[in-house]
């Protein structure tokens, strides 16, 4: 088995599955009981919420648990508008955003708020001087992905940080970062967002666990009221088994990180380089060569993506036609559409997502079977 | 390993090993996307369905389409409250009933939507702890929302009077919401025989994992989403499904239905078994709730003279782990707001104790559970100056 869906989901570490499975029945305490067994598990929480903050250079205090990236996403973007709202109602946005901040978005617009969309150019970048000229007085909320979960572009969000807090101080940034955590160095001193939002399961971590960075001082109104667990900010029993597989998973996937990029960017390079000896003319890379090495994405000339797909996994090849939040319907992604890639493509178009656990025979299987693929399915032009 | 008397069940449980071992395929060897199209993404989508299916079952759904994966019971609470009054707000509905004793996240949320504008009407409960179904009908208004009541109390585990509201609320139209948190896996559920129209319960009350929960949406009731995103949960709840969790959960659920009858009596003994040790050894106690509805394992007293949180704080130190209240609000040094509906004065409800029992306790606990307390109560007691003056005026 080829498995090149790490942006989808990926494999648990075998070490956080063995802690997760610990702490469950060990250490099973409820962190908010007063007894000593409570505090046991309290102690496990802080022990992880310490250790993913020092992988951000941030303050423990600023780190609050959720079920998941896309838990995250709502809170920062609808939560921000709700503790934001008597300062304005204008939010920036781009375009190629994951569905988690598109559809928080939409919900805000129906509530009377103004969403206004930054443009991208061909690879899925946003232009630093348009965000400096569109930030208003009113702009409560900026919204940009760190990196696009389809094609691997890294947006500028470290100067984005600093334009929005030169123009208006007061505007929110949340950086949605559930791609780019573990390949990308994230340092919350050096990257002036205001809210980050993470997910454990995008890093060999357990599913079902999210987190948010909250700089101090940020406000935000929570989504989940209740119990008032997280300082308010989250309430729901805190899932510590899972929190501690997370941190467990972010120490050791932050710690290999760069070993982990090289042995991905030849996978990734070898994937490519045998694709153009094999079919230099079917092929359009939609990837820009600066983007997150850990996602390609590729159009094939005149082939449906899920012909692809299905073949690939003939060959017990797994890869995707988008991303798994929206490879379920049948049109071609927003994202792919906002790159404005060319009909005989579009249709075509395959995600190809490595880990640190892929190697180079594992690209060149992969080419040779897509070789044949495009052999017998490709129409004839 | 140190002496461990688990006594707090009602705030959470372990994972049993063979809820676990059900979960472990679906860490290491399925580890697809449930949402991918590919065979192992599949793969993840059957074990989801199949989940649903036996979730369905255990709670007696009429489908597997009425069962919404969550991330929690709060999760839950959260979206059938704000989900129905917000779909309902088109149609002019902005009452919302509760109960005085419901769980903070049912509670909380009702007083934000109170501070959005809306009423909220809280029926009081009698001094047994339970609702009078009267009360929700003469609180029922032409722009009443939802009804939200708990069917088990999580401090006094009382059990309410689910099915008799149940029955007003569809005579009036109007939707009821029950936080069965509390309940599941305790004592039987069948949301068709309740009438209720949305329920929530949460995995790791029932020896499930923690991060998962359920929100049961009977066919045909429209709520507005909480969580937006993907396509997850047909278009329902947004995110990666937490496919082991979600596996976990049906698992856990579906062994403690089929245990239920041979765990709820040996539970119910040992719960019997302290409660008469308790009265016949300590004097000046009370008993909160009533005890004819009420959960197996739940057992609350109060014992005056005594702060609950040195009572904790000794049983603690010989190995028992108890709560004072419930795990979410014990934090606080507030009285617990389920023991002053039911009438309690402060000093008081600053004594109680909450003991709830589990599956792997054991006679003998008990036994050391109720001399720990004698020993402990009678210590604390003979350090209060109220103590003192009580016994000189009663001489």
């Amino acid at each position: 088995m080829i498995y090149f869906d790490n942006s989808a989901t990926t494999k648990p570490y075998k070490e956080v599955v063995d802690l997760v499975a610990k702490i469950s029945y060990e250490e099973f305490g409820n962190p908010a009981s007063l007894h000593s067994f409570g505090m046991r598990a309290e102690r496990i929480l802080e022990q992880s919420r310490k250790q993913l903050a020092e992988t951000l250079k941030a303050d423990p205090e600023e780190i609050i648990f959720t079920s998941g990236g896309t838990e995250s996403i709502n809170m920062a973007i609808k939560g921000t508008a709700e503790a934001m709202k008597r300062s304005g109602k204008h939010i920036l946005s781009t375009p190629i955003e994951h569905p988690a901040a598109l559809e928080s978005l939409k919900v805000l617009e129906e509530m009377g708020f103004t969403v206004e969309m930054l443009n991208v150019d061909d690879k899925g970048r946003i232009d630093p001087e348009e965000l400096k000229r569109k930030i208003r007085k009113d702009t409560i909320l900026v919204n940009i992905m760190m990196v696009n979960n389809e094609t691997g572009v890294i947006q500028p969000v470290a100067e984005a940080a600093q334009i929005i807090k030169s123009v208006n101080p007061k505007t929110v940034f949340h950086v949605d970062a559930v791609q780019a955590y573990g390949k990308l160095p994230i340092d919350t001193r050096k990257l002036k967002a205001d809210i980050i939002s993470f997910s454990a399961h995008k890093i060999h971590g357990p599913r079902g666990v999210g987190m948010m960075y909250l700089r101090h001082g940020t406000k935000i109104r929570p989504i989940l009221t209740g119990g008032g667990q997280e300082k308010q900010y989250r309430s729901g029993t805190v899932n510590v088994p899972g929190i501690a597989g997370f941190a467990c998973a972010a120490v050791r996937k932050t710690s290999q990180m760069e070993e982990d990029n090289r042995t991905i960017r030849q996978v990734r390079e070898r994937l490519i380089a045998e694709l153009k000896s094999r079919m230099p003319d079917q092929i359009r890379i939609n990837s820009p060569e600066d983007g997150l090495p850990g996602i390609l994405s590729i159009s094939f000339r005149s082939v449906k993506s899920e012909v692809i797909l299905h073949a690939l996994e003939q060959h017990e090849i797994y890869v995707s036609s988008g991303s798994a939040c929206s490879s379920k319907k049948n049109s071609i992604s927003h994202v792919i559409k906002a790159l404005n890639i060319p009909a005989p493509w579009s249709d075509g178009t395959i995600r190809f997502s490595f880990c640190g656990e892929n190697n180079e025979e594992e690209a060149t299987a992969c080419a040779q079977a897509l070789q044949e693929i495009l052999n017998t399915y490709a129409l004839s032009k | 390993m140190e002496k461990l008397i688990y006594l707090d069940h009602a705030a959470t449980t372990y994972v049993k090993p063979e809820v676990f071992e059900a979960m472990k395929p679906y860490f290491v060897e399925e580890y697809g996307n449930a949402s991918s199209i590919y065979s192992i993404g599949r793969n993840n989508r059957k074990a989801v369905e199949e989940a649903r299916a036996t979730i369905a079952r255990c709670i007696g759904a009429s489908e597997p389409g009425e069962i919404y994966f969550t991330g929690s019971g709060t999760e839950a609470d959260n979206w059938a409250i704000k989900g129905a009054v917000y779909a309902a707000r088109k149609k002019g509905g902005k009452h919302i009933i509760t109960s005085a004793i419901e769980h903070p996240a049912v509670l909380e949320t009702c007083k934000y939507l109170k501070k959005e504008g809306y009423d909220v009407t809280f029926v009081p409960v009698n001094s047994e702890g339970l609702v009078d179904p009267a009360d929700v009908e003469k609180a029922i208004r032409p722009d009443t929302a939802l009804v939200s009541i708990m069917y088990a109390n999580n401090e006094i585990g009382t059990i309410q009077p689910i099915k008799a509201i149940g029955e007003i609320t569809w005579k009036h139209g109007v939707l009821f919401h029950c936080d069965a948190v509390q309940a599941a896996g305790s004592i039987p559920i069948d949301v068709k025989d309740l009438g209720v129209d949305l329920l929530s319960i949460s995995s790791h009350k029932f020896y499930g994992p923690k991060g998962v929960g359920v929100l049961y949406i009977r066919k045909g009731v429209r709520l507005e989403n909480l969580i937006h995103g993907g396509h997850q949960e047909r278009g329902k709840r947004a995110g990666t499904e937490n496919v082991a969790g979600i596996v976990g959960m049906a698992k856990a659920l579906e062994l403690a239905v089929a245990n239920m009858d041979q765990y709820s009596k040996k539970i119910r003994r040992l719960r019997d078994k302290a409660r008469e040790q308790i009265l016949n050894r300590i004097p000046y106690v009370r008993v909160n709730g009533s005890m004819e509805h009420r959960l197996p394992g739940n057992l609350n007293v109060s014992f005056e003279f005594i702060e609950g949180e040195s009572l904790l704080l000794l049983l603690d130190m010989k190995g028992i782990k108890a709560s004072s209240g419930s795990a979410c609000t014990s934090g606080s040094l507030d009285p617990s707001h389920v023991l002053l509906a039911i009438g309690l004065p402060h000093e008081i409800a600053h004594g109680s104790l909450r003991l709830s029992f589990g599956e792997a306790n054991t006679e003998e606990e008990v036994d050391y559970l109720v001399n720990c307390l004698a020993e402990i109560v009678e210590r604390l007691r003979s350090m209060s100056p109220l103590y003192e003056d009580f016994l000189k005026a009663n001489k």
